[in-house]
């Protein structure tokens, strides 16, 4: 009885407790608020940046002038007035200078139009209708003609890149598309590049990009639907599926989120991605992106949806799970034996990348006596003079690593390699010489940072990377302990997170047969005779024949 | 899509009740064991246990399928009234608490001893319940999942481990079986029913399940497993040690890890990297302690389940200071045995027979006229 009332009298047990339950309330109501700041919607005005006020006469005039009036008097807008064929109807060409194929505009448009022989065709000059009819149907030879009343969207038309015309008589405006501008040629990946595939990437122009998907299929199933992103800037956005085998309830996320996305101006799939994902204080992707063609068509045909911007060749691919981080389109060209170990090779780095600097701390710190001997005898005599404990070594070490890393990619080539030779000396040669670090401590982290340049996803690898330094303060505080308690963690954020619905652990906790034919290992095509059940397809079926 | 559901799968069903069973028993009970039977019959008992541990299961499945998608702490009011139904729900989850800290305080008293010689043991317990209210808040599918990730990979861990301890095997030292008779077999009971507590959670667990007309699926499987590792586990200690030194370790599975050595692989000490692995297992079990508890407290009093389970982090903090020392940790865990024989077979079958005598039994059709 008396231990028991000394026991609660003890004022450490009840700090402790306050302690263990106070500060996980506080950091969830911290979270929780962090949260709502992403849900909270701010009210703002309606903005109109094309004047609605202004509507379409049949008078040239007034029309040109008020188009001039939303468009300003840019020096790239060419407008030009001319008479029509024989008669003395006065018309309008305008258009973008630079957006538009100046050739196809002389030869299929102007030059019809100026010569022009109503008389064989019985128009009617007093009619609007008939005009329009003589134009659409017997003179232009352009395939994509529009004809519209609405003035936004003739503004919107001509800046990117239509032609319009512009008829006396008429209060319409034709929308003639022989949009040419310059863009990039297709060519291999720089960011995922393969020893054997398709050397083949996506481009910064939307419309290349579905044609390159169209070419690869003759399904008729292959559905491009289309959206405006940008208040501002009104970027076309287009997502694929495969209409037969994507997930209803998946199609509708994808496209409830992008509609809710409100913002001015997209300027790269990557706004996209941030503005859809699911968990924005995760430091996971969550949605997977890529310029590769023939990745993309895998995914949609796997029942995933393909999210596609215009003006960048990177495409996002929803949902997205860990392992898809970790698997390259070259797992499937090549055979399945020394592919499937490769993979296995991708998992090990992973881990590798996060946890060997840490497990290195941990050792020498912490458990000297679980490495043998010998080598806790050889760690200790490299040791000898630096005077820094093992977690300051490492730091030093990670971060003059990820400086070299970065340095590279921001620098122009040639000066690159300076930067890489320089670091090399200085990292491998000096710094030891100087007593400054150990050697294995070097070894520890070039082994480190080459596992962490494995991953062939770019942002999977960042991820990766920055949990590296995680890691190691853990290990510095509690040893093998914190590293566990760190693995723990790790695992109960990807359990906890999800992509569109999907979580991100699957299909490492779905266990079903079919999707673990295609995570650790890749086994023979043959045995993969469904598609992958994770993504809940409509039609399962990939090989009829057992 | 689909997995937003808040049930739970068949096979994540058989994860979770496995590692409820697998935790710190498999160092506890070489040692309890040897101190009772005395014989190289450990496997026997252990056997033995695991099959009566299946009937209760068994018990348990029959009473929650009377009662679909009702947790414990819903279904024994309705079976004998509220009074002696709130009290048994209480003792439930003080019990479940129990099991719990006794978890975390056995992982933090091994940790030290292991691996973190200066660190205090309230840091090392401190930082385990921190990393597990970040699972527990959001609900039983992360759990399930979480689970169902780890807890193949802590089991093979756990077997090569063992299987490594083959080199030290002695067939001799498993001999003779049954030489003294039945009684020291049947004296090892006890020891067996501390370390398969665990199956009452079944009691809650089977109302969540998708299909819980698999749930007698559920607890063959789910108990063969951890049963067979208990096996395997005996096994090779009483052949690596000999009952009479077994008797004489705190820890005989560590003892026999440290027995055995092998050169020029990576790691020569194996015990600390082991516990290393098994402190997952033993966090596992924990979660699904607090997870019951705090799922019984919400459904008795108005607070929600998240607010519960952080309430609770204060009592399990507690409760798993309270023991001084180890003796006093071996105290309690032979307290939580008896409990656990209690609400794994008493409650259950006491309950079965009174819901069978007063003929009460919910059905689906019933729930919709209701």
């Amino acid at each position: 009885m008396g231990r028991i009332i000394e026991f609660l009298a003890r004022t450490d047990v009840w700090l402790g407790t306050i302690v263990v339950v106070l500060v996980p309330v506080l950091s969830a109501l911290l979270f929780k608020k962090l949260k709502e700041l992403r849900r909270k919607t701010n009210v703002r005005p309606k903005q109109h940046f094309i004047p609605s006020n202004i509507v379409l006469t049949e008078k040239l005039t007034s029309n040109v002038k008020s188009i001039k009036a939303i468009v300003g008097d840019s020096s790239d807008i060419i407008f030009r007035q001319f008479k029509l064929g024989n008669d003395n109807r006065s018309c309008s060409i305008v258009h973008i200078d630079g957006l538009v194929d100046a050739q196809q505009l002389q030869q299929a448009v102007l030059h019809p139009l100026l010569h022009g022989k109503q008389a064989k065709s019985r128009l009617n000059l007093f009619r609007s209708q008939s005009i329009k009819d003589y134009l659409l149907n017997h003179t232009i030879e352009v395939s994509d003609i529009k004809v519209t009343k609405e003035i936004d969207k003739v503004a919107r038309q001509l800046l990117s890149g239509s032609v319009l015309l512009l008829v006396d008589g008429l209060d319409e405006v034709l929308i003639l598309s022989v949009k040419k501008w310059i863009s990039r040629s297709v060519e291999d990946p720089i960011s995922e590049p393969l020893v054997r595939g398709p050397r083949m990437g996506f481009i910064e122009n939307l419309r290349d990009n579905t044609a390159i998907l169209r070419r690869m299929t003759t399904d008729p199933n292959l559905t491009f639907t289309d959206f405006e992103v940008g208040e501002r800037t009104k970027k076309q956005l287009t997502i694929a599926y495969i209409r037969d085998i994507a997930n209803d309830e998946l199609l509708t996320e994808v496209k409830r989120r992008i509609e809710d996305l409100d913002i001015d101006h997209a300027a790269e799939s990557g706004y996209i991605e941030q503005l859809i994902e699911d968990d924005y204080l995760s430091i996971f992707p969550q949605v997977q992106s890529t310029e590769r063609p023939d990745r993309v068509m895998a995914a949609i045909l796997e029942g995933r949806v393909a999210i596609m911007l215009d003006g960048t060749p990177y495409v996002l691919i929803a949902p997205a799970t860990f392992s898809v981080m970790l698997q390259s389109p070259e797992d499937y060209y090549e055979r399945w034996i020394p592919m499937s170990l490769i993979r296995v090779l991708r998992y090990i780095a992973a881990l590798l990348s996060v946890f060997l600097p840490s497990f290195y701390i941990a050792f020498v710190s912490f458990h000297q006596g679980l490495i043998p001997t010998d080598l806790a005898l050889a760690i200790a005599g490299t040791r000898v003079g630096v005077p820094f404990p093992t977690i300051i070594e490492a730091l030093l070490m990670e971060v003059s690593i990820e400086l070299l890393r970065e340095a590279g990619v921001r620098l122009p080539k040639p000066v690159g390699q300076t930067v890489g030779l320089v670091g090399a000396l200085i990292i491998g040669e000096a710094a030891v010489q100087a007593g400054l670090v150990s050697p294995i401590m070097v070894i520890v982290v070039s082994a480190t940072a080459i596992s962490s340049f494995v991953s062939p996803q770019y942002n999977a690898g960042i991820a990766l990377r920055s949990l590296r330094f995680l890691s190691m303060f853990s290990a510095a505080l509690l040893g093998l302990y914190g590293i566990s308690l760190f693995f723990l963690a790790l695992c109960i954020h990807a359990v906890k997170l999800k992509s569109f619905g999907l979580p991100y652990v699957t299909p490492g906790t779905l266990y079903s047969k079919e999707d673990w034919k295609d995570f650790f290992l890749r086994l023979p095509l043959f045995t993969m005779r469904k598609r992958p059940a994770e993504y809940y397809p409509k039609d399962q079926v990939r090989r009829k024949k057992k | 899509m689909k997995l937003g559901t808040n049930q739970i799968t068949t096979t994540q069903m058989i994860a979770l009740l496995s590692s409820a069973l697998i935790a710190v028993g498999i160092f506890t009970l070489p040692r309890n064991l040897a101190l009772k039977v005395g014989t190289p019959d450990l496997w026997i008992s252990t056997l033995i246990g695991g099959i009566f541990s299946y009937i209760t299961c068994l018990i348990i499945v029959s009473l929650c399928l009377r009662f679909k998608q009702l947790t414990f702490f819903q279904f024994n009011k309705l079976i004998v009234g509220k009074w002696i139904g709130t009290l048994l729900s209480v003792g439930f989850i003080g019990y479940a608490l129990m099991i719990g800290s006794f978890e975390i305080r056995s992982m933090g008293e091994l940790t030290q001893f292991y691996l973190l010689e200066e660190t205090p043991i309230t840091v090392i317990v401190i930082s385990m319940y921190w990393v597990a209210i970040y699972l527990l808040t959001s609900g039983i599918n992360p759990i399930a999942r979480l689970i169902e990730m780890l807890t193949p990979l802590t089991i093979c861990i756990f077997v090569i481990v063992i299987l490594l301890g083959l080199e030290v095997f002695e067939l001799d030292n498993l001999r003779p079986v049954l030489g003294l008779g039945i009684t020291p077999v049947l004296k090892g009971l006890t020891p067996t029913f501390l370390t398969f507590s665990g199956t009452e959670f079944l009691l809650v667990f089977i109302a969540m399940m998708q299909k819980p007309k698999e749930a007698k699926k559920v607890a063959l499987i789910g108990l063969a497993i951890p049963v067979s590792i208990y096996i395997l586990a005996v096994v090779v200690i009483t052949g690596g040690l000999s009952v009479e030194r077994m008797k004489h370790q705190k820890w005989p599975t560590f003892a026999l890890i440290q027995e055995y050595e092998y050169r020029g692989v990576l790691f020569e000490r194996f015990e600390s990297l082991f516990l290393v692995v098994w402190l997952i297992q033993m966090f596992l079990t924990y979660v699904v302690c607090h997870y019951v508890a705090a799922k019984g407290v919400a459904t008795l009093t108005r607070l929600s389940y998240k607010k519960a389970s952080y309430m609770l982090l204060a009592a399990v903090y507690f409760i798993c200071l309270i023991p001084s020392d180890l003796n006093q940790l071996e105290k309690m865990g032979t307290l939580i045995g008896w409990t656990s024989f209690a609400f794994s077979f008493l409650v259950p079958a006491l309950l079965l027979l009174i819901a069978w005598m007063r003929g009460l039994k919910l059905d689906d059709e019933q729930r919709s006229s209701a």
